[in-house]
């Protein structure tokens, strides 16, 4: 008898307004979608049953993207394409499944996340994109990162990022700067998972843009592709 | 509110609540709509959100092909400070457009409290405040739900109100706006008069001149035109078997109040509880049969895949077939992982076998609302429990393995004394006593019961709708004497806050007269009074104050049985004769029993309805 496949994995796009959804209510609005969209799901036993859903790489609020991944536990086969029109008929534009298939790697195989920064700033121009290239391709790459300490505050430290940042493009194009780069990713701790959100408060705090109006400025941030570890080859 | 700026969104707590796009929303292309509705709720969108009434009135204006109904939320404090910054006046939810260029403004007033944060979208919408100071361009702004029984206070900031269930009226209004718009007669004035003089339960404020006697009780209502009702007569659905019934829901991204099927069972009440004003205005009782929700159940839960299903009325355990409901769902909801919720259990009701089909008692508290202390104020108020099913009811809990209740009180009731309130704290003892005694108990724990303890307000269309509130020295005094009295450590006590109380007292039976106040109030920045951290009770001392008004004149005088009411301009369809009625019997602590055993005769029974369970009708 054949082994029925524990999971399906999906690749799904969450982008505009559905950027400033966080990951807690994403997660369970989708335990919403699966439901309404016949999922034959698999659920835990015990007390309180609950589905088993695992997102690869939570965003934070207002970052948007076009590969996020997600494993639904399900109880038996199904073609995982027809389950996904499925739930595309209950989903809008801005949140869209555009992959489903059985997997073969982990989740945990993921390393690399690939960004677009789109940065609307006041005297941007040619001369500032390469300051801000100048910045991300240094030695060294220091951000101030969020932590917490044994009793729960927060508090910022600083780390050096080079290592986890590569292949650097910065534009400038329509009034804004434009970057590209990849940023170590990670669904677990075995390596750094750097926040795109860091790298946009690092040029603030550097260089000072995104101070002025906010009916002028502004700044976007777009998850495109996600890779194994050598960085070049997608993540599947 | 749709806000398209990245910029503020990323800069506002809980950016969700402004960003739209859910599943289920109502999009329509401008070019087929005629009227353009904005349906605003005077709270946050998670509170919004969860409104059973605003998710029905969206979905019956939007079965309209001409018409299009969007949604609009109060903004947080945090964004109406960005708004005003910025300029950006308030949007509805779906398009982003801004409010003002709307036909048709309706705001749901659910509470007294909503009113400053009423005027506060108003305000920041663009609209003038006072309907009379709104010309022909501006959105017509209607109110409703319950606090439009009495919507003095605010009348004047409103072109008109819709009394009662608005699924009909609403349309019918909507359809005379289109009429008069296509065949040119429209003007503001004249269009207000048609819907007050044909379209049943439309109330027109500015079409009643209003006079006063010297000492401050009002002498009359005066309709301005012959064609308009000397009292505006609520409506109903007749039919809940054949109401509109939503079968599309828009559903929330983010986390509201109530994340769960909302399956209306019932309208209206059989018990009389004398203080309640919902169970004399949603009069009389129609109930869907048991086929039909067990329907409409399956269709919600294909259009939200919620997992819990609560049936929601007045007072579940008196619908008259809960049994084969209950058993009906059962039947599809455990293989889908959906629980059956039930809010509102009478204690006389509660039995084993209902708690083994609902699950939320499983994992939650038990919950009663004894409302006072002793029998004799029990009886005076109606509610029509004693002692005994409370402790039958809690041991059904303890038998299951519950060791935590929770009893809600009200202090303050007309006739109650101290002794009264010896019995809350009596009772609370009596619930600990019954769970040590109980040989079912959960071995090695101890029980908690909580005693939460409200204000009492007398509300229009009640019984005791002329009482008198107690003083705040009253209530203090009050508070302190029974938390002196509850002296278990297993027992703990909450109570609300008596000066949030005297406020919701004073617009609760207030008059047109409060309407300089609440504008001042608006001028002075209040909103969201529903919230404890900005509710400022010297504040609101200080506006009633600067503006001359008596409060205390509404909140804390026992009124005249013959002086003319504010609410007087609106029939419920309960008589004033039933109310006085009950209030006589009320002194002399007697109970009346519910609809289904005897007719007690409010007279709401000329609205008709089926299924009432009116002794007086067939049924």
């Amino acid at each position: 008898m054949l082994e029925v496949p524990k999971f399906i994995r999906f690749k799904f796009r969450k982008v505009g307004n559905l950027q400033f959804i966080s990951h807690l209510d994403l997660q369970k609005a989708m335990a919403k979608v699966l439901v309404r969209a016949k999922a034959p799901l698999w659920y835990s036993k015990g007390f309180n049953p609950h589905a088993k859903l695992i997102f690869a790489l939570p965003l934070s609020v207002g970052a948007q993207s076009e590969c996020e991944y997600l494993d639904v536990r399900v109880e038996r086969a199904i073609p995982p394409l027809e389950l996904m029109e499925h739930i595309n008929a209950e989903l809008t534009e801005e949140l869209r499944f555009l992959d489903a298939y059985y997997p073969e790697t982990a989740l945990e195989d993921i390393y690399w996340a690939e960004y677009d920064f789109s940065i609307k700033t006041m005297g941007a121009d040619e001369k500032l994109a390469r300051e801000v290239e100048k910045l991300l391709t240094a030695e060294q790459v220091i951000i101030l990162k969020k932590a917490k300490d044994k009793y729960k505050k927060i508090f910022f430290k600083e780390i050096d990022i080079a290592p986890y940042i590569r292949d650097v493009s910065v534009d400038f194009e329509d009034g804004a700067i434009k970057i590209n780069a990849k940023l170590s990713a990670s669904i677990n701790q075995t390596h750094p998972h750097i926040n795109p959100e860091n790298i946009v408060t690092m040029l603030k705090d550097k260089l000072g843009i995104l101070s002025g109006d906010v009916t002028q400025e502004q700044y976007d941030i777009m998850r495109t592709r996600i890779y194994f570890e050598d960085g070049v080859t997608d993540f599947r | 509110m749709n806000i398209k700026n990245s910029s503020i969104l990323k800069s506002v707590e809980k950016p969700g609540r402004y960003s739209a796009g859910e599943f289920g929303q109502t999009i329509k292309d401008k070019k087929d709509i005629k009227v353009r509705w904005a349906f605003c709720f005077p709270d946050t969108y998670e509170i919004g959100m969860s409104n059973l009434g605003v998710r029905i009135l969206y979905g019956a204006l939007n079965q309209e092909g001409d018409v299009w109904c969007e949604r609009a939320y109060a903004p947080w404090t945090d964004m109406q400070k960005k708004m005003r910054q910025h300029n950006i006046p308030l949007c509805a939810h779906e398009s982003g457009d801004p409010l003002k260029e709307f036909d048709i403004v309706g705001i749901t007033l659910q509470y007294e409290m909503c009113y400053t944060t009423t005027l506060k979208m108003l305000e920041l919408a663009g609209i003038p405040l006072f309907a009379r100071d709104r010309g022909d361009d501006f959105p017509i702004v209607i109110g409703g739900g319950p606090c439009a029984y009495n919507a003095e206070p605010v009348a004047d900031f409103f072109d008109c109100f819709s009394i009662g269930e608005g699924e009909e009226n609403l349309v019918e209004f909507t359809r005379l706006y289109i009429e008069m718009k296509e065949n040119g007669t429209y003007t503001k004035r004249d269009f207000l008069h048609r819907a007050a003089a044909e379209i049943g339960g439309i109330y027109v404020p500015s079409l009643y001149d209003v006079t006063y006697n010297d000492d401050g009780t009002i002498k009359a209502y005066t309709p301005v035109y012959d064609d308009v009702p000397k009292r505006v007569l609520k409506r109903i659905m007749t039919d809940m078997d054949k109401a509109y019934f939503p079968d599309k829901v828009v559903m929330p991204y983010i986390e509201t109040v109530h994340d769960r099927i909302m399956l209306e069972v019932y309208r209206g009440c059989i018990r009389g509880c004398r203080f309640c004003q919902a169970g004399m205005v949603y009069r009389p009782v129609r109930e869907k049969t048991p086929g039909v929700l067990n329907e409409q159940a399956k269709c919600l839960f294909e259009a939200t895949g919620y997992d819990e299903i609560s049936l929601s009325s007045l007072s579940i355990s008196d619908y008259s077939r809960l049994s084969e409901l209950t058993d009906n769902l059962l039947e599809w909801t455990d293989e889908n992982m959906i629980s059956l919720s039930l809010p509102s259990l009478r204690v006389d009701s509660f039995t084993k076998e209902l708690m083994d089909k609902i699950s939320t008692v499983r994992t939650g508290s038990l919950t009663f609302a004894p409302e006072a202390g002793s029998q004799r104020l029990r009886d005076v108020i109606n509610k029509n429990v004693c002692e005994s099913d409370l402790l039958r009811a809690v041991n059904v809990g303890f038998d299951a393995g519950k060791t935590s209740c929770k009893l809600y009180f009200m202090m303050g009731l007309p006739t109650e004394t101290y002794e009264d309130l010896d019995g809350i704290a009596e009772l609370a003892k009596a619930v600990i006593e019954a769970y040590y005694e109980n040989p079912n108990r959960q071995k090695g724990r101890a029980p908690s019961v909580t005693v939460s303890v409200s204000c009492f307000i007398p509300k229009p269309f009640t019984p005791f709708q002329w009482e008198a509130q107690d003083s705040m020295e009253t209530f203090v005094e009050k508070q302190k004497y029974l938390e002196s009295k509850i002296t278990d450590r297993k027992i703990r006590y909450v109570h609300h806050d008596a000066r949030v109380s005297h406020v919701e007292a004073i617009l609760a039976r207030g008059d047109r007269r409060l309407a300089p106040a609440l504008a001042l109030a608006c001028e002075r920045g209040f909103c969201f009074d529903a919230w404890d951290e900005f509710f400022h009770y010297d504040e609101w001392i200080k506006v009633f104050e600067d503006c001359g008004i008596d409060y205390n004149f509404y909140s804390n005088r026992v009124w005249g049985e013959d002086e003319v009411l504010p609410w007087d301009v609106i029939d419920c369809g309960v008589t004033k004769e039933f109310l006085k009625r009950e209030r006589k019997n009320a002194y002399s602590e007697k109970t009346t029993p519910s609809c289904r055993e005897k007719c007690s005769g409010c007279g709401v029974n000329k609205l008709g309805g089926e299924r009432t369970w009116c002794p007086k009708k067939e049924n």
